[in-house]
């Protein structure tokens, strides 16, 4: 709850940050300095709430698990790592710096609700406060006109599953009797399930399938990651995604895990698609931003695998999950934004003009494709795991295997261009100290959380 | 010295992190004395650990607690090494050789610009292979697994400015990428089935052998053995290997012969005792490794490149190691997997010497007479050809001929085509010999002027290697020449059952095979040169040897029954896809478009109406699902 | 038939009539005001339920407010007199499907099985009680949504002023697009740039 308040006071301060305060750079300092303070309030949070028993807020409209804490915690610092590594290029989007760091805390504050809900109301507006800055944010570079296309697309279209979202909740709530998640468990039965409750379910669903941009739904997905300021598609594809998939999973865990047989069928077929479709299409791109987002979409494939094993592995699943694909997307973004030329030649022979930068960029890659020791392999393994732990669906593992044994291919094509093609790639701006420091520590976290998993989970 | 056994992949690591981060600033000297240090470390300290093993006083298979991996539910994984038999012979080998092909590197990529790099990549190679059999449990040994496959795939690109060795790379990656699905599937149903991926508690709940049959284990064991078909180049997935001599020739050698490619051997001698409840997948294994011996060899009969000749030989050596283990015989298996690092790095590293004064030349055809020129080159080849032929009482000759003994004692038809192949690794080692040392030269006039024997820092591991192959076959000379089983013994404590070497009929059969061997390599050895004409040899082939010659177009088979049905399906998709009208909403996309096979990506019509379209679509379909075919 | 059921029925034909001639009107303006009779039926449905409250805001918010803006924002474009271009037969004949399909599910579903009531006694639905909800910490209270939905709003504020406002493009004209049908603000800074640019 202290997080909550606090994200919105940050948010606030920025916004008036800038009104005071006309230089970017110390605008971006405070951002960071507060960054780090929100960090230290959720860390607070953790702290002094008791592991074994939640804290129920306002009615139930919140409940403070010690997994969401933790889950909190984790995505403040994964903020805290993109505002440092991306901080200067935040700069360089537009005129209204302390208004984007502002939209971010305001994005967080979603985050927190959706860690937290207990309660359809709250997943609702956590869902809205989570998407209304990043439409924003996407239509932020207004000197280019994809950047406002994205921005409309994103909007009409989270407009669309908004709706589709609030039918599948109120379909629920006339079917189970109330908003609260806990309490639904008792009121519905497996045996004599209400039509009207399993269609609110297929609905919520299918809007959530929307947010992770999980196939058929994803098809905005390319577009506005392409068209967005860089800066911003990374935030979106990695904190913002993640936020969204532990409401999805904390929904489907906490109040239709007796009802799996019903809808586990229909999300394995969603997931199976979602593989391919993200990976077959991820291999014909000709720009890396553009993969990432069809990356973005096959990962999405396999965070959906947390969702459909409903058992307790699933949760450090997807936290191990979130925090290696964020860590290691966010790292590639920092890099990607340092070139002028996002495609594949562009990346052409980085190896000789900045070596560091290409190594961490292949450390980054390796996680994405799942090598081991790097973070990428923990996080596929543990939501594999689930599902296998479930003893059901092991066609669907086994074709997911298939799929990551493809991504390879289209994670090792940036590679290939960096080390093995002769080039000179240009770079948009000189790379750094600090800016070498901070790869280094991300790469450094992607190893540490291949080693030693264990740092990054929690009791569920 | 056991409990230290972290220390052993530990100096690897520093190494490949020193020489990976300074790789653009280090000297090229110090890069090669990190690297070359790092490995003698390990070595020292693996025959510490293997003399430990051995010794009467160590009890069992010790285990090496470092850190908790994966904590789930029940589930607990941990970052363990397993300290046995097996292992520790696994270590000398990989240490060991590894260390000679270090010194070796030193001298022979002394002129490359990225030497320091390739000495980091080679001690992160040495540090996965060293995972991977040090590992307790199957997930580390899997880490290891895709380590290696790793560097493999950097090393052969490790010339990259050519666009075959990229290609060759990409090749290995891809097979060994299927591979190891196989090996991630398997993984997955022993987790499944036991819950558990150690070593130890998972042949602890298996049954007794024989005592209960289930189709499971025969599962279980054809998706390891998958896996160890990718990494060890065997029928199907064979081709990688020899387009994989695109990289240095040292790598060829550590990688590519001694101990890489050995990895699935080695999974396979780690899960007999899964291997024993699944006759299926043994008989498997032993029908493969048999065809894949049998089918390199007469390949390597008509190869003109030094370095394919010795990959398709490696493959067929290969090949007999998983027919011995396919027949039961575990530690033979092993023991090839010996004889074998010792010789074929010998021979790679002398065929790398010989590229050496050649000026970088591979093919045969221009080579000839070099036996004056490089005389210590030579006579190490020399013994590397008789011990892989199997000349009396070299290491090759007592691990194959124990392979056929056991092969014998099984299936006779098996054995002699398994003879077969081992009169055609004769010929096509002899024929090697003959082309590149005897004879005049062939080549030109400038490269018999650079003719030089290579400096010490290749001859001395050319010399060191040659007397193990000359006498590393004591440890399990057979019974008959009063030899004691000490291979057998050492790798019993480990559970590694062996094959009988006792009883009567054996006796026999032993001096049927000596003198066989004999009679043999002597006839093999006299028809050589005229069967190959080697005096006046010149490289070109017809009729069948063209086939041969042409690897049985294996290649151009997998092209044409996968690459191009892949093609002519994108071209089908293509024009489905566009006669279906799609092409009127792409608009513009469609210039950019490479292949016919992105029609996928044609669906973002940057429409949002078709996007919303599509997502109404997904919902009906989904709906659908949902209420009229799962309930 | 009794006036209730005659009363439900004109509701319901004026809300699906309404919808039908917004989707199917190709003069935007037109679409706008059907869309006005079909909100203010929907107003008209919560009368007829007794809810006061709930249908004064859906009149107030949709019909006062929403509708009004969409008119507003329609007037400054250029087109809005003109015809919108024709659907594709494919496509129209695609959407009218799926509706129907959407329409014969939720038929199927409302007529084959019904809500049932929570069984806890209901509050009196009087705007002074809802207002006391909204503020209260109490059963039934709300006052962490509406503290949150103020925040949302906040967010969403600051997003049209960053959209909206002018800036500098030399090389290509981009039109400021509406976000947020809600804020009147954003009305104001949209006319600016409209006289300026013109």
């Amino acid at each position: 709850m202290k997080a909550i308040i606090a994200t919105t006071v940050f948010g606030v301060i920025m916004m008036f940050a800038g009104l005071w305060v006309n230089d970017k750079k110390s605008i971006a300092g405070l951002a960071t300095f507060l960054f780090a303070a929100l960090l230290g309030v959720t860390i607070w949070d953790l702290t002094t709430t008791s592991v074994n028993s939640p804290k129920s807020l306002f009615n139930d409209m919140l409940r403070s698990e010690h997994y969401s804490l933790w889950f909190n915690t984790i995505m403040t610092g994964c903020s805290l790592l993109y505002v440092l590594l991306m901080g200067k290029e935040v700069q360089k989007v537009g005129k209204y710096v302390s208004e984007y760091f502002a939209l971010i805390f305001f994005i967080l504050c979603g985050l927190y609700l959706l860690s937290m809900y207990n309660n359809l109301l709250m997943m609702f507006i956590g869902i809205e406060i989570l998407s209304i800055p990043q439409y924003i944010l996407a239509g932020s570079d207004k000197r280019n006109l994809k950047s406002s296309e994205a921005s409309l697309k994103y909007f009409l279209m989270g407009a669309f599953s908004t709706g589709i979202l609030l039918m599948g909740i109120t379909l629920l709530y006339g079917a189970a009797r109330t908003f609260n998640i806990t309490e639904m468990v008792t009121l519905m039965h497996s045996d004599a399930l209400n039509p009207l409750a399993l269609a609110g379910i297929l609905f919520i669903m299918i809007a959530f399938s929307f947010k992770v941009s999980a196939a058929p739904m994803h098809m905005w997905t390319p577009d506005v990651y392409d068209g967005s300021p860089t800066v911003f598609t990374a935030f979106m594809a990695t904190v913002v995604k993640s936020a969204a998939f532990f409401a999805f999973l904390r929904l489907f865990q906490v109040s239709f895990n007796s009802l799996s047989e019903h809808w586990v069928m229909v999300l394995a077929i969603i997931t199976a698609a979602t593989l391919l479709v993200g990976n077959v299409t991820a291999v014909f791109q000709q720009s890396v931003k553009r993969m990432l987002a069809y990356s973005s979409i096959a990962q999405a494939g396999f965070m959906l695998f947390a969702v459909l094993a409903v058992n307790a592995v699933a949760w450090q699943g997807i936290i191990i999950y979130a925090v290696a694909y964020s860590v290691a997307t966010i790292g590639i973004f920092a890099v990607l934004v340092k070139l002028k030329d996002y495609t594949y030649d562009g990346f052409n022979g980085l190896a000789q003009r900045e070596p560091l930068l290409a190594f961490v960029t292949t450390i980054f890659l390796f996680s994405l494709a799942g090598i081991p020791l790097t973070g990428g392999f923990m996080a596929k393994y543990y939501v594999l795991l689930a599902v296998v732990q479930q003893g059901q669906l092991m066609w669907l593992v086994i074709f997911a295997l298939l799929m990551a044994a493809i991504s390879v291919y289209y994670y090792f094509r940036v590679i290939i261009a960096m080390y093995f093609k002769a080039g000179t790639p240009e770079i948009s701006s000189p790379v750094t100290g600090g800016d070498k420091f901070m790869l280094v520590v991300t790469c450094a976290l992607v190893i540490l959380l291949g080693v030693l998993p264990q740092l990054f989970l929690t009791k569920v | 010295m056991a409990n230290l056994v972290y220390l052993v992949p530990l100096f690897p690591l520093i190494g490949f992190l020193i020489n990976g981060i300074f790789w653009k600033r280090m000297p090229k000297t110090l890069g090669g004395v990190i690297g070359c240090v790092a490995i003698l470390a390990s070595f020292i300290i693996s025959l510490g650990i293997f003399f430990e093993v051995k010794s009467a006083s160590f009890q069992g298979p010790l285990v090496v607690k470092l850190f908790d991996f994966i904590q789930s539910g029940n589930l607990n994984i941990h970052f363990d090494f397993q300290v046995d038999a097996l292992s520790s012979l696994f270590l000398l080998i990989i240490t060991g050789i590894g260390f000679l092909i270090h010194v070796y590197s030193t001298s022979y990529m002394g002129h490359d610009e990225g030497m320091v790099k390739y000495f980091a990549y080679l001690n992160l190679f040495v540090f996965s292979m060293l995972l991977l059999v040090l590992g307790a449990n199957y997930l580390i040994m899997f880490i290891g697994w895709e380590g290696v496959g790793l560097c493999s795939y950097l090393l052969i690109g490790f010339w990259f400015k050519n666009r075959d060795y990229t290609n060759a790379a990409k090749k290995a990656f891809v097979m060994n990428r299927i591979g190891d699905l196989g090996f991630l599937v398997g993984m997955l149903l022993i987790l499944f089935n036991y819950g558990t991926l150690a070593y130890q508690d998972v042949f602890a709940k298996l049954p007794a052998a024989h005592t209960e049959t289930s189709s499971m284990y025969n599962w279980i064991a054809l998706c390891l053995f998958i896996g160890a078909m990718g990494k060890s180049a065997q029928i199907p997935l064979y081709t990688w290997l020899p387009d994989a001599m695109a990289g240095p020739t040292p790598v060829s050698a550590l990688i590519h012969a001694a101990t890489m490619v050995t990895a699935g051997i080695y999974m396979i001698a780690r899960s007999h005792a899964l291997y024993d409840l699944a006759p299926m997948a043994l008989d498997l294994v032993a029908v493969i490794g048999l065809a894949t011996a049998l089918l390199a060899a007469t390949i390597a009969l008509y190869q003109n490149d030094i370095k394919k000749v010795l990959a398709y030989s490696t493959v067929s050596q290969l090949g007999f190691m998983f027919l011995a283990l396919g027949v039961g015989a575990y530690t033979t298996g092993v023991f090839h997997v010996m004889t074998h690092a010792f010789f074929k790095a010998l021979l790679f590293l002398g065929a790398g010497s010989v590229i050496h004064a050649m000026g970088g030349e591979q093919d045969i055809k221009n080579m000839g007479g070099l036996r004056k020129k490089l005389p210590i080159t030579y006579i190490t080849f020399l013994i590397g050809v008789l011990a892989i032929a199997g000349f009396p009482f070299t290491s090759g000759f007592v691990s194959k001929d124990e392979i056929l003994l056991a092969v014998y004692e099984h299936n006779k038809v098996f054995f002699y085509l398994a003879a077969f192949a081992a009169v055609l690794t004769a010929i096509y080692m002899f024929r090697l010999l003959m082309l590149v040392f005897m004879g005049g030269f062939r080549g030109t006039h400038d490269q018999e002027h650079h003719l030089h024997e290579s400096p010490a820092a290749i001859t001395i591991p050319l010399i060191i290697l040659a007397i193990f192959s000359l006498v590393g076959g004591f440890v399990q000379i057979p019974h008959l020449f009063g030899g004691h089983d000490y291979l057998n013994q050492f790798l019993g404590k480990a559970g590694v059952p062996a094959v009988i070497h006792e009883g009567p009929g054996l006796e026999m059969k032993e001096w049927t095979l000596f003198g066989a061997t004999c009679v043999g390599l002597l006839v093999i050895f006299l028809a050589t040169k005229k069967l190959f004409a080697v005096s006046q040899f010149d490289g070109n082939y017809s009729g069948f040897k063209k086939v041969l010659a042409n690897k049985w177009y294996v290649d151009e088979l997998y092209d044409t029954i996968i690459v191009k049905p892949i093609g002519a399906l994108s071209g089908i998709l293509d024009k489905f896809a566009e006669k279906a009208g799609i092409d009127g909403l792409v608009n513009g996309v469609g210039k950019t478009v490479r292949w016919g096979g992105d029609r996928m990506r044609l669906l973002q019509t940057g429409q949002v109406g078709f996007y919303i379209f599509i997502m109404v679509l997904g919902m009906v379909a989904l709906f659908t699902l949902g209420f009229f075919w799962i309930k | 038939m009794d006036a209730r059921t005659i009363i439900f029925y004109l509701l319901a034909a004026t809300v699906i009539g309404g919808g039908l001639m917004a989707v199917t009107s190709r003069k935007i303006f037109r679409s706008a005001v059907f869309l006005l009779f079909s909100l203010i039926g929907i107003a008209g449905f919560y009368f007829f339920l007794d809810q006061e409250f709930i249908a004064a805001v859906q009149v107030v918010v949709y019909v006062g407010g929403i509708v009004v803006l969409i008119l507003f924002s329609i007037f400054l474009t250029h087109g809005s007199g003109e015809d919108m271009k024709k659907p594709a037969l494919g496509r129209a004949v695609f959407s009218a499907l799926a509706a129907a399909i959407g329409c014969v599910l939720t038929m199927y579903l409302i007529s084959e099985h019904t809500f049932q009531g929570s069984g806890k006694p209901a509050l009196e639905p009087s705007a002074g009680n809802i207002g006391a909800q909204m503020l209260s910490v109490t059963e039934y209270g709300f006052i962490l949504p509406f503290e949150v939905v103020s925040m949302l709003l906040l967010a969403a504020m600051i997003g049209c002023i960053v959209i909206a406002i002018k800036v500098k493009v030399p090389e290509q004209k981009v039109m400021p697009k509406i976000k947020e049908e809600t804020e009147p603000v954003e009305l104001e800074v949209v006319e600016e740039l409209k006289t300026e640019e013109v």
